[in-house]
């Protein structure tokens, strides 16, 4: 079967593409790419789209039974956006980005130490730690949170930053330990013997030369870490119960059951406030996040 | 090894030299981590499954495995099973199929846009997701409501949410929008770390786009293939968010999988000792994963090349 399919590729090249003038091929292709380009940013931006859209439509608009693809400029209206000066969503944020600020650091500080021991030194059970990061990185966050729900409630950790820090913690340390892991071994060890051969000692060398080499690396450790908090749901719904302590996401669906008092232009601007974040990074450090995942 | 010629240390009195002294101490806190926040949740839920807990009331009874005796003779407990099948399976196809195109794509193109739109998508929080597409789907006045009943998949009254096949269909599409660029990601993550050679060389031999796809590419995707299928797996049948957000297991316990029973038991009964009990069943099936996933993986390689 798949020697005939490249049997039949042969003979469609050499019968019909390379008869075609060299120009015309290279247009053809060309073309092909960009219509499929264009075909994917459609359906993969749409809802994107029409969530950023409908922050800035009218609110009559949702009850229409015909919607538009286009809005009209008549229903446009910056009114929705008010919604950012009400003190709920600001708790929100603000919550959002104490929590997050909180888990970068502890995330990134032991992803950046566990890497550089992990590449540079032998030390005994290093197979054993591997295995586990690797279990902790498939662990589901449900399963953790109604345990640590209980064990909260006695602890008095119920509705606190440090709480929900532990429990982010955990997801984003596996990855972060994983890149970092990766980033040391991009660093040669010559640098360092170089720096050993002068006096310094390995705090100082790992300091001023091994660690200053990874920062792309520490940097998307941070914002992976920040992405996991960001878009939590399951750990801020069950640990964060109290509506002052509430996060973003969970605190989205929390008023989207009310109504009556908001519509859904509201909902997509704080939909917009919290993609926008993602997909700038995502623009940015593609690269190093991309190196990440070569598991 | 080259660290190890210069840097190893003399043994010290407790009999450890020290580079490992400094490497366990590297790697201490992630280990602090690891075990506040999973190993003492994990075995306290095991300790808690084997008790009957209520809600107020501090004693706990040992009631041996009764919980899973319990658990195990419920119907409903059987209904979360067969739907987190259904879910994980439908969920698993669709990210696959969609994943490995748009990878495959992606990596063609070689453009910072769509890359990044292919990531943006993966990060963007679930929540977003979810109520951008419940409004897109809501009767009558909803945009993709709409283009499906144009186009004569749906009647005009018909309630996605309402409908227990629907329903399922749609937490699988909704979450496979966001999820299905986690398999572009990896596959693309791979994709991109083939040297080139392998391609030059096969040009100069005469082989076709066709000849170096099944001949390169496939084969050096089966890895990443079989382990996003074997991690989307195990995240799916232990997905919370996406469908308590969209249907919260209804209509009718038709989307009720073993997450949102586990949750409902918990924080609905007040039946902790259930609701861990459901926890534990969840975390044996991603024990089972795990070990697969070990054994597919290899650290052994890593821990090696990373000397």
């Amino acid at each position: 079967m798949a020697r005939r399919l490249s049997r039949m590729s042969h003979f469609v090249s050499r019968r019909v593409i390379k008869k075609l003038p060299h120009d015309l091929r290279k247009k053809v292709l060309r073309t092909v790419k960009y219509s499929i380009l264009a075909l994917w940013l459609f359906v993969a931006g749409f809802p994107l789209y029409w969530m950023i859209v409908s922050s800035f439509q009218n609110p009559s608009v949702f009850s229409n039974p015909d919607p538009q693809w286009l809005p009209s400029t008549a229903e446009l209206t910056l009114a929705n956006w008010a919604i950012l000066q009400s003190t709920d969503v600001f708790q929100l944020v603000l919550n959002t980005f104490i929590v997050a600020v909180g888990v970068v650091a502890i995330v990134t500080f032991i992803s950046t130490t566990a890497g550089y021991g992990l590449t540079r030194l032998e030390f005994p059970f290093k197979l054993t730690f591997a295995r586990v990061i690797l279990f902790g990185y498939m662990i589901a966050p449900i399963v953790l949170a109604i345990p640590m729900y209980i064990i909260y409630t006695s602890l008095g950790l119920l509705n606190t930053y440090i709480g929900i820090m532990i429990a982010h913690s955990v997801r984003a340390t596996p990855f972060g330990v994983w890149l970092m892991w990766k980033m040391f071994q991009t660093v040669p060890v010559a640098k360092e013997e170089a720096a050993w051969m002068m006096g310094a000692s390995r705090t100082r060398s790992a300091r001023d030369i091994a660690i200053p080499a990874v920062y792309p690396g520490i940097l998307a450790v941070g914002v992976f870490a920040f992405a996991t908090v960001w878009g939590d749901f399951t750990f801020a719904r069950i640990l964060l119960p109290n509506s002052d302590m509430m996060t973003l996401a969970p605190g989205l669906i929390r008023l989207t059951q009310r109504g009556a008092y908001l519509n859904t232009g509201h909902l997509m601007v704080i939909s917009t406030v919290m993609s926008v974040i993602p997909i700038f990074f995502a623009y940015k450090l593609q690269d190093t996040l991309l190196r990440g995942f070569r598991l | 090894m080259a660290a190890r010629d210069i840097r190893t240390g003399v043994r010290n009195r407790i009999g450890i030299d020290d580079e490992s002294l400094f490497g366990l101490i590297t790697v201490l806190p992630t280990i602090i981590v690891i075990l506040g926040a999973l190993v003492v949740p994990g075995a306290y839920a095991l300790a808690a499954s084997l008790h009957e807990i209520h809600a107020f009331d501090p004693e706990w009874t040992m009631v041996g495995i009764n919980n899973y005796r319990t658990i195990l003779n419920e119907a409903e407990f059987y209904n979360a099973l067969t739907n987190g099948i259904v879910f994980t399976i439908g969920s698993i196809a669709v990210q696959l199929c969609l994943g490995i195109v748009v990878a495959l794509l992606v990596n063609d193109l070689k453009n910072r846009l769509v890359t990044a739109v292919t990531i943006a998508l993966y990060i963007i929080p679930t929540a977003v997701v979810s109520v951008v597409f419940n409004r897109m789907l809501t009767q009558r006045v909803g945009v993709y409501h709409n283009l499906l009943t144009d186009l004569g998949l749906i009647g005009v009254d018909v309630s996605i949410w309402a409908d227990s096949t629907l329903a399922m269909l749609g937490v699988i599409f909704v979450g496979s929008y966001k999820f299905a660029m986690f398999v572009t990601i990896m596959v693309l993550a791979r994709l991109q770390s083939i040297p080139t050679y392998y391609y030059e060389a096969a040009t100069m031999s005469g082989a076709t786009k066709l000849d170096k796809f099944v001949d390169i590419t496939l084969p050096q995707l089966r890895g990443v293939i079989a382990l996003v299928v074997l991690l989307r797996a195990i995240w799916m049948f232990n997905n919370f968010d996406i469908i308590w957000i969209l249907t919260q297991g209804g209509p009718s316990a038709s989307t009720e999988t073993l997450p949102i029973y586990a949750f409902k038991l918990t924080f609905s009964d007040l039946q902790y000792g259930l609701g861990t009990t459901v926890a534990m069943i969840m975390f044996f099936v991603l024990a089972i994963g795990g070990i697969a996933y070990l054994t597919l993986f290899n650290p052994e390689q890593d821990v090696e090349e990373g000397d």
